[in-house]
């Protein structure tokens, strides 16, 4: 459908940018249009961090009612043992099953088009691209380290300290611990130019603790988008939730041919802003790996006709061209290095 | 209007009934001899909230649930008999925002009061429920806050004052807190009135905490005031009243609304802590910003 569009400027980075921009000011400022009570919201159980102490918000993170009822519904229900029956979990059913019906249309897509902390990791990432900022890529060695660490902040953070505080066995203050170190409160809120969320409680040796680790963790994060691509995304335990059902949704990245040069051209794998070397080394389901976010860089740098494709189902959104790959390259490098007018690179070291 | 009517009619039954209950002269004082909808101890779940009746002699307690399209579906509208002042209001189904009040209908004073009860589960949008014209005169909140919100001090909010559903432009509004504010404020040409809640439980208490969903914090009641409330694990709050007198006829009605408000989003917290800890972050990034001279062996490359 994209491709057809070719004959024009419009590629798909511009597309999924444009989309990008969309999306974060209806995560950030959609009450202003949908309005302003929680039944106005597009969903309260989004695939994307829009934080819910942002006011102005067009709908909420998943991950607030899946903390919220694992420590409300079900830790307090267990300890009252006496009523816990499966109309407990019918809350965390409902929401999980909101989750899944807005996920298994984009599937990954909500982290790489539509999340406003990845969006904004991303236009912080050109900037230091246009400042011609070192370029740091993970090699295979630290992305292997940082893998598991989206799956221990899921388990962790968003459902096992949660249940344990509604148990009664951590501190309230674990209730929503993921919530307590979230970038994304920070971000939207400053966003709306409330600096609320900025600021740490002096009260309480917990609270201070989270509010002093997500205000390092958010400086950390912009300043390290700058050299390094989506360096909160990579520990995510949203990319983690995503992963858990990518398989589910009939939206994904497939690599169905192999050609002679996969695994060698390796710009795929450079292109991809999690720097997931899979995708240019292995095929079938294995290219569609947990770590991407449905960007489709992958698929725009790739020289070779049909090697890489998004797809819905068996309909291809958005296949691997040579002619595409010589125009998108024209552009900007596959690291995002972009080109002056005169198609050369701007001059920026890649330590 | 239809609506308007149907629910106004109610409203007009259920100040009919005007009880006098000794019981209640044991109940301790109020902080306001205001109408008041106050939340009564012993009933508390998460689908049903006790609340009393404070301060005027009604028999009813009207309930309304928050509802979609421009008729209140079954179930969404209660009457509730008073017992001792007091009734237990159920959510119908969905949770949300309900609109509760008490009437007292004497033959020159007509006294109302009001309040909001919320139910943590999911339910419509209290929009089109403030709107409707719930009695002949009222205070409405115009909004309410949002779910995960609340009113803060140093905030300024709209409420609506209409009588037969018409705003009423010039008026005096009172407002008074459990921490000893009384202003005295006026509705702009629409009928409404903006309120900038005082920075009383801050400058009386030492509140604070995570003002989160799940925050802490200390609080102290003052000698001769109403200790601040505090919601489960939110910051401390008190109860204002916003109350309005208004003329009609031979009769005199007075209507009083009330909720609470809670300590400034920064009580408790430090802004200039919270500004180090984000340059604290940044520093510890800045090493990658740096252009290496070699290259690297391993990890980043």
């Amino acid at each position: 459908m994209i491709q057809s569009l070719q004959p024009t400027p419009l590629t798909l980075g511009r597309f999924r940018l444009g989309v990008q921009i969309v999306m974060l000011f209806v995560t950030v400022y959609g009450g202003a249009l949908i309005g302003h009570y929680l039944a106005d919201k597009v969903s309260n159980a989004l695939p994307a961090l829009s934080c819910a102490y942002d006011q102005e918000n067009g709908g909420y993170c998943v991950l607030i009612p899946l903390q919220h009822q694992l420590n409300h519904r079900v830790g307090e229900a267990i300890v009252k043992l006496q009523q816990f029956s499966v109309s407990t979990l019918i809350p965390l059913g409902f929401t999980m099953l909101s989750f899944f019906v807005f996920f298994v249309v984009l599937n990954k897509a909500f982290c790489g088009w539509i999340c406003p902390l990845g969006t904004m990791q991303e236009l912080l990432h050109r900037l230091g691209r246009k400042l011609a900022l070192p370029l740091r890529r993970l090699g295979l060695e630290n992305v292997g380290k940082v893998r598991p660490v989206k799956w221990l902040v899921l388990l962790a953070l968003v459902l096992v300290l949660p249940l344990m505080a509604g148990l009664g066995v951590t501190p309230h203050a674990t209730g929503d611990a993921y919530c307590q170190v979230c970038p994304s409160r920070i971000l939207t809120t400053l966003m709306t130019a409330n600096p609320e969320q900025v600021a740490v409680p002096t009260g309480n040796w917990l609270d201070f603790a989270f509010a002093a680790a997500r205000n390092a963790l958010f400086g950390f994060v912009i300043i390290a988008a700058l050299v390094v691509r989506q360096p909160f995304c990579r520990v995510c335990p949203m990319l983690a939730l995503h992963a858990v059902f990518r398989r589910l949704s009939p939206t994904r990245l497939v690599k169905a041919k192999e050609h002679e040069r996969c695994g060698k051209c390796g710009l795929c794998s450079v292109a991809c802003p999690m720097d997931i070397g899979e995708v240019s080394t292995k095929f079938g389901a294995k290219a569609f790996h947990e770590d991407c976010t449905l960007c489709g860089r992958c698929v725009e740098f790739c020289p070779d006709d049909g090697v890489l494709a998004l797809k819905t189902g068996p309909v291809p959104l958005f296949r691997s061209s040579k002619d595409y790959f010589l125009k998108r390259s024209r552009e900007e490098q596959a690291d995002g290095t972009p080109r002056t007018r005169n198609g050369k690179a701007r001059e920026a070291s890649r330590a | 209007m239809n609506t308007a009517r149907t629910l106004l009619s109610v409203f007009l039954l259920v100040g009919a009934a005007v009880v006098s209950d000794p019981a209640r002269a044991s109940q301790p004082a109020a902080w306001t001899d205001l109408p008041l909808i106050e939340p009564a101890r012993g009933w508390g779940s998460r689908m049903a909230k006790g609340v009393m009746a404070r301060n005027l002699e009604a028999a009813e307690l009207l309930a309304i649930a928050s509802f979609d399209g421009s008729t209140p579906p079954e179930g969404a509208c209660a009457v509730l008999p008073l017992d001792k002042g007091s009734a237990k209001v159920t959510a119908h189904g969905e949770g949300g925002y309900y609109w509760v009040s008490a009437r007292e209908d004497g033959a020159e004073t007509v006294k109302s009061a009001s309040g909001i009860v919320y139910f943590s589960n999911p339910g419509p949008a209290p929009r089109t429920m403030l709107e409707t014209v719930k009695g002949d005169l009222e205070i409405v909140p115009d909004p309410l806050p949002r779910e995960h919100g609340r009113y803060r001090e140093g905030e300024t909010w709209s409420f609506l004052v209409r009588f037969m559903g018409r705003p009423l432009a010039g008026k005096d509004v009172t407002l008074q807190t459990a921490r000893g504010t009384f202003w005295r404020l006026t509705t702009d040409a629409d009928g409404r009135v903006s309120v900038t809640f005082p920075g009383d439980i801050t400058a009386s208490s030492a509140g604070g905490g995570d003002h989160s969903m799940h925050g802490g914090g200390a609080q102290a009641a003052q000698p001769g005031q109403a200790a601040p409330r505090r919601h489960r694990h939110g910051p401390p709050s008190t109860p204002f009243v916003l109350a309005v007198e208004h003329h009609d006829g031979e009769r005199t009605y007075l209507s009083a609304f009330n909720y609470t408000y809670s300590t400034s989003p920064y009580a408790g917290r430090s802004l200039l802590s919270g500004a180090g800890f984000m340059v604290i972050g940044m520093l510890l990034a800045t090493p990658l910003l740096r252009r290496r001279k070699t290259a690297e062996k391993g990890g980043a490359r």
